[in-house]
């Protein structure tokens, strides 16, 4: 009887009530599949995440001595470099490599100097461009 | 005048020689599949914005290859960006109209951004291409689902759990999902 007048406490029934709202406001954990990126070599992500590490390094790697070399490094001087950089430093460069020289502003700035140039040398030489 | 011009200009050049910028010509040394796998890299260790960029530099250097643009869309998704995720996925189709992970990783965004219908076609392909691949069959499960076919989703929920291995954390999702289906 003492227990029937508990459950049926309308203060008990209305927080089970509130209870069960807010519990149903929780969305599911279950969802669609999404599958994982994949390697040139057609292997998943997770698969081979211990080669991974080794593969960026060597790519890395690559990438700073080319632009090292790019900007007018010799050979030798492009070994030394690199044979002083930690894996952290070589990521760090890696990932600035493009935008070291400017990057698109670099491109923009060299357009309008070349544009400016020829447009001064059309003046002094007495030439005119006309658009029709 | 013209010879003043002239004089003129060329001291410019002349006095200005050294701060001018110097043009250095930047040479890629990766081809498009290291960059594809550099940015996977980058992916495994939470870099998004690099991976990002190395797989743009993949699909913009092989033209003809779709696996860079869906690992581009994972990333997006995986940033929660559905839109760009759907359109990267999308572009993959346009380079491959017969893959069905790009299909499947597209119907998983549409689900994600309530395009339930369109999400059920391109699902419903790739299990055409692939029928007992788990992964396909539960997006599809969900896809059927969210469209109210509570009967085929069920089918093919037990379908994937099926064809799913043992143990693994596709097969909970699964199980997640048959037990949402129960009381109704």
């Amino acid at each position: 009887m003492r227990l029937k007048r508990i459950l049926l406490d309308r203060r008990i029934c209305r927080f089970v009530l509130v209870f069960y709202f807010f519990v149903a406001l929780l969305p599911s954990t279950g969802e669609a599949s999404l599958m994982e990126s994949r390697l040139s070599t057609g292997e998943q992500m997770s698969e081979r995440a211990e080669k991974i590490e080794s593969v960026r390094k060597a790519l890395e790697h690559r990438v700073v001595a080319q632009r090292l070399a790019d900007y007018g490094l010799s050979q030798e001087e492009v070994m030394a470099r690199m044979n002083s950089l930690d894996d952290k430093q070589l990521h760090q460069l890696a990932s600035l490599s493009d935008e070291i020289g400017g990057g698109s502003s670099g491109l923009v700035i060299g357009v309008l100097l070349i544009v400016l140039l020829v447009v001064l040398i059309l003046m002094v030489s007495d030439k005119r461009i006309v658009i029709q | 005048m013209k010879r003043f011009f002239l004089i003129l200009l060329f001291l410019c050049v002349a006095l200005t020689a050294c701060s001018i910028p110097r043009i250095v010509v930047l040479s890629d040394p990766l081809t498009a599949k290291e960059h594809n796998d550099l940015g996977v890299s980058y992916e495994l260790m939470g870099e998004k914005e690099l991976a990002l960029k190395q797989y743009e530099l993949a699909f913009k250097k092989d033209r003809n290859w779709d696996q860079p643009l869906i690992n581009q869309g994972n990333v997006h998704a995986g940033m929660e960006s559905w839109n760009l995720a759907e359109q990267s996925y999308r572009n993959a189709l346009k380079r491959n109209s017969h893959n069905p992970e790009a299909m499947n990783n597209l119907a998983y965004v549409l689900i994600k951004q309530d395009k339930n219908r369109e999400a059920l076609n391109w699902s419903k392909k790739a299990v055409e291409i692939e029928p007992e691949n788990p992964f396909f069959l539960n997006t599809y499960g969900w896809a059927l689902l969210k469209t109210d076919s509570l009967d085929k989703a069920k089918e093919t929920f037990l379908s994937a759990l099926e064809n799913s291995q043992e143990g693994s954390d596709l097969q909970e999702k699964i199980r997640q999902a048959l037990v949402e289906l129960e009381p109704q």
